[in-house]
């Protein structure tokens, strides 16, 4: 017991004297200054006029993960038959020439889209419209973030958030597919 | 917080919201090394703590007219901080693991390569220890602990209960005391 105090008196001891103060490496004062002169009107930050779309977009994905936990508890959680899984979210994404993401992304994010397009169709209208409405409002929300970051290019946050949107985006259309892959054919309903 | 009360930061903001940037460049040099100090602790990650010191002061230029002076420049800038670190935080937590160090060609560690931290005197160990920690335990570790912001403040801060302050800082140190030895 002493022994632990004494440890936590000389983990105390330490932590007091860690510097308050480090300063960067390099002066970060000329790119705060160019940003600030740049947007010299004094905007709003851009994470907060789009804040609300942050839980739209969650809101998003948290209705269609219902969604799919609801087809696969219909589906008695078994794997599916014969179904193979014909796209794969990419392990990372990457941005392009000003901020255009990365060729692999696109192609797998236009791959699934195709293929829910037609598996959409085994749905019924309702579920089929709160699907794609859905996925709008994600795609709405990287749009506008696309917009701020046009705006502001060298927001780095704002360039986590567009990769974050997409990433949800591209997360929502793998687990339809794989969902959708376990339903039976609209005439067999 | 202890706030390093300073009345020309009063009249530095004055003169800045009014649109005065070389005010607002003595208010950055005045500040910097204590917001680059925390977020690096938060992030772990040189390159992150630069992208969100920087975010920090645009942000805080964007929104001097909502400083109302109720507390101290310091302490409403070092709210800006927080507030960003956490959003690369989620940011970050959605992006596979090793992402950002690979973009930014930066190692892991992010006191490795650094030959100012030597200089510095900074207690290396602890520092690495500190990064090791679960972000929950290191956010309030670095704020109260090392920020010298009360239970009150940190749990205001990361939007979590006091109580989760508490048990937090307690999880903290318990690990760094194993790892330290």
């Amino acid at each position: 017991m002493t022994e632990h105090n004494e440890e936590s008196r000389r983990l105390e001891d330490r932590l007091s004297r860690l510097p308050g103060e480090i300063a960067p490496a390099r002066d970060l004062w000329p790119q705060i200054d160019a940003r600030i002169r740049a947007g010299e009107d004094r905007p709003r930050t851009p994470a907060r006029r789009y804040s609300w779309r942050h839980f739209a977009v969650a809101a998003s994905v948290a209705l269609i993960g219902v969604f799919v936990a609801a087809l696969n508890y219909r589906d008695g959680g078994q794997p599916p038959a014969g179904g193979t899984v014909a796209h794969t979210v990419p392990a990372a994404s990457t941005f392009g020439p000003g901020h255009v993401l990365g060729s692999d992304y696109q192609a797998a994010r236009a791959g699934l889209a195709d293929d829910l397009e037609q598996r959409l169709q085994a749905l019924p209208p309702e579920t089929r419209q709160t699907v794609l409405d859905n996925l709008a409002t994600i795609r709405h929300a990287a749009d506008e973030i696309n917009a701020a970051l046009g705006k502001d290019p060298a927001n780095v946050l704002l360039q986590h958030q567009l990769l974050a949107a997409y990433q949800d985006e591209l997360t929502v259309l793998a687990n339809l597919q794989r969902a959708m892959e376990r339903l039976p054919p609209r005439n067999e309903i | 917080m202890k706030e390093c009360a300073d009345g020309d930061d009063h009249a530095r903001v004055t003169a800045a919201i009014a649109g005065d940037t070389e005010a607002f460049e003595a208010l950055y040099r005045r500040y910097a090394a204590r917001i680059h100090a925390l977020c690096l602790r938060m992030t772990g990650s040189r390159g992150a703590a630069e992208d969100c010191v920087q975010e920090t002061f645009v942000r805080a230029w964007q929104n001097l007219d909502r400083f109302e002076g109720r507390s101290g420049f310091g302490t409403w800038l070092h709210r800006i901080a927080v507030n960003t670190v956490l959003v690369w935080q989620r940011s970050e937590s959605r992006r596979p693991s090793g992402h950002l160090a690979a973009v930014d060609g930066e190692s892991t560690d992010p006191w490795g390569a650094d030959p100012h931290a030597v200089d510095a005197g900074l207690d290396l160990e602890l520092e690495r220890a500190i990064a090791s920690l679960p972000e929950g335990a290191r956010n309030v570790l670095v704020l109260h602990a090392v920020g010298g912001f009360s239970h009150e403040e940190t749990a205001a801060l990361l939007g979590v209960a006091i109580g989760t302050s508490k048990a937090q800082l307690h999880r903290a140190r318990r690990l760094l005391e194993e790892r330290l030895g």
